[in-house]
């Protein structure tokens, strides 16, 4: 696979590395990369249920708000360093996905996903309504002093690498091999021995472990939720975009669809800031018609046509 | 004791008994046939012995342990497998990648299991199918034919020891008819049993030691292929009790 060729790792780590020293002039872009790099660990999270095991979820903004929450309500109260309350945010998000999934993975196909509509909008209308979020104002964090980009931009760095890492090592285990059985066909798949109520339960609690973390670390990033955005459909709505554009069910997808949908925003939400609904929406159209594998589809066409002209060239 | 003991199972869906007061019993190393008219109960009974049906009522005993009641990912672990009606490949995986499957979830893993085990028994059940030289094809491009031989094949790399085969050459030609009867006993010489649905009266006869006729849920006959086919329950219930052949057994 090509991301774990040593070369093309190593110039990955490498860029990674020294990009905010090359931005430290300008600061938005630096911005921007964090921001795509959030998008990424969404995106990647959300394909882990969407993708490998074929269940579209609309309702995992609810996991990034509990994830978020989390970390905003230890860091106010408990004073506890945010950085720590990273994996507790992921596991109450992790149990939280446990607890709706349990029922609502029995369902297939578009029951599926409306069930999640339901668990999605009830978390952020319960949230909304709640003392403890802050109800519809949301919840404003600490803001320091002195302020540098660098540490939530290599902690970010971190996340998005676990995450891809994580996708990347469920692909290729025999866990991952049971999800796309799932996938393929649920009732074969049982048949031949995989447990697929168990295997799509775990699928969906790394999933939201995942979410819950990137929830974490935007509340940290951001200093300021509101559970109309933390929790909100459009958040779950973004999520399905950059994996649908990318292509679902792979690595690189949910990464190339992060960017797309990142450059997109900043592209279109500048001078058009009504259009950009509409353009997601014209996109998406284009590649269910003509690339159902999406933009990550389309780079692995186009390689292998590369190679193929090239091995006719040296031959 | 036998591999499969079937006591008294009944199935009823409303007012239907899809199956009722079933009695049978597969012993190691047997070829079972299982034929019946449409709706007499065979696709029922295969998806309570595999797990995916409850039965109403009724016992089923394979290895000597209860069976019902676990879900079918468990008595496919326990060995008992079974295919599809209609030859259903996970598309978007390789041939050899949906025996991987089979190879790597279908039996208790052993304490000290071998990462390489499943593929090798993977590989082992793609010779046995003569779908070695198609391992690396997209399973959704193969013909009908090997669309079975790869259900087979999925089912076998679980190392079953009873394989319950629902209509498998259905849909074959006569050279293709011949090639699948080898392949099933030769399946059965390796050590698994086999019980087989079937329409296919010629392929039936031919494979099976014995053969279970069932109609309406109940069955009407058992006993080796050639009772079978001169038992008049058995003949009534296919052609309806039209045809009585009076003239040759007074010609006898």
């Amino acid at each position: 696979m090509r991301l774990l060729r040593p070369g093309a790792a190593a110039v990955v780590v490498t860029t990674l590395s020294i990009l905010p020293f090359a931005l430290t002039e300008r600061p938005y872009l630096l911005h921007l990369v964090i921001l795509c790099l959030l998008y990424v660990c969404f995106a990647s999270a959300w394909n882990i249920v969407g993708g490998f095991i074929g269940q579209i979820s609309f309702g995992h903004a609810a996991f990034v708000g509990i994830g978020a929450y989390t970390t905003a309500l230890l860091w106010l109260r408990l004073d506890v360093h945010p950085v720590l309350t990273m994996p507790v945010a992921g596991s109450i998000a992790a149990a939280y996905g446990w607890l709706w999934g349990w029922p609502c993975l029995r369902l297939t196909g578009p029951y599926f996903a409306i069930a999640t509509i339901g668990v999605g909008e009830a978390t952020r209308l319960i949230m909304n309504n709640l003392d403890v979020t802050g109800g519809s104002s949301g919840l404003t964090l600490p803001t320091p002093e002195s302020y540098s980009r660098l540490p939530d931009y290599y902690l970010v760095v971190c996340l998005a690498a676990i995450t891809v890492g994580t996708s990347l090592w469920i692909s290729r285990s025999r866990f991952g091999l049971g999800l796309r059985a799932i996938r393929d066909d649920r009732d074969v798949a049982e048949s031949l021995g995989v447990p697929t109520a168990r295997y799509q339960l775990y699928a969906l609690s790394i999933s939201s472990f995942l979410a819950g973390m990137a929830g974490s670390f935007y509340a940290q990033y951001i200093f300021y939720i509101v559970p109309e955005e933390v929790f909100g459909f459009d958040l779950s709505i973004s999520m399905i975009l950059m994996a649908l554009i990318g292509g679902l069910g792979t690595i690189i997808g949910p990464v190339v669809g992060a960017v797309v949908l990142l450059l997109l925003e900043q592209l279109v939400l500048v001078s058009f800031p009504n259009l950009h609904l509409g353009t997601f929406g014209l996109l998406l159209i284009v590649i269910v018609l003509f690339e159902p594998r999406g933009v990550g589809g389309v780079l692995q066409h186009l390689r292998n046509r590369l190679s193929k002209e090239s091995a006719r060239g040296t031959s | 004791m036998a591999l499969l003991e079937v006591l008294g199972l009944s199935r009823r869906f409303g007012g239907l008994m899809a199956v009722s007061g079933l009695d049978f019993r597969v012993e190691r190393g047997e070829i079972v046939g299982l034929i019946g008219p449409n709706g007499a109960g065979k696709t029922t009974l295969f998806s309570m012995l595999s797990g995916g049906l409850l039965p109403t009522e009724g016992e089923i005993q394979f290895k000597g342990k209860r069976l019902a009641g676990l879900p079918p990912h468990q008595v496919a672990r326990r060995g008992l497998v079974r295919t599809h009606q209609l030859a259903r490949p996970f598309g978007s995986m390789s041939v050899l990648e949906n025996v991987l499957v089979g190879a790597s979830f279908g039996h208790r893993e052993h304490p000290l299991h071998h990462a390489r085990e499943p593929r090798r028994n993977a590989m082992r059940a793609l010779e046995l199918t003569g779908l070695l030289t198609k391992a690396d094809l997209p399973a959704r491009v193969l013909t009908l034919p090997d669309r079975k031989r790869l259900e087979i094949a999925r089912a076998l790399a679980t190392r079953p020891e009873l394989l319950l085969l629902d209509e498998m050459v259905t849909g074959l030609n006569p050279s293709e008819l011949a090639k699948a009867i080898t392949l099933l006993r030769s399946i059965r010489d390796a050590g698994t049993s086999l019980v087989f649905t079937e329409h296919v009266i010629k392929a039936v006869m031919n494979l099976s030691d014995r053969i279970v006729v069932l109609d309406h849920g109940v069955k009407i006959a058992e006993g080796k292929p050639q009772a079978i086919a001169q038992n008049p329950r058995v003949i009534e219930a296919y052609l309806g009790g039209v045809l009585q052949e009076p003239s040759q057994k007074q010609r006898r």
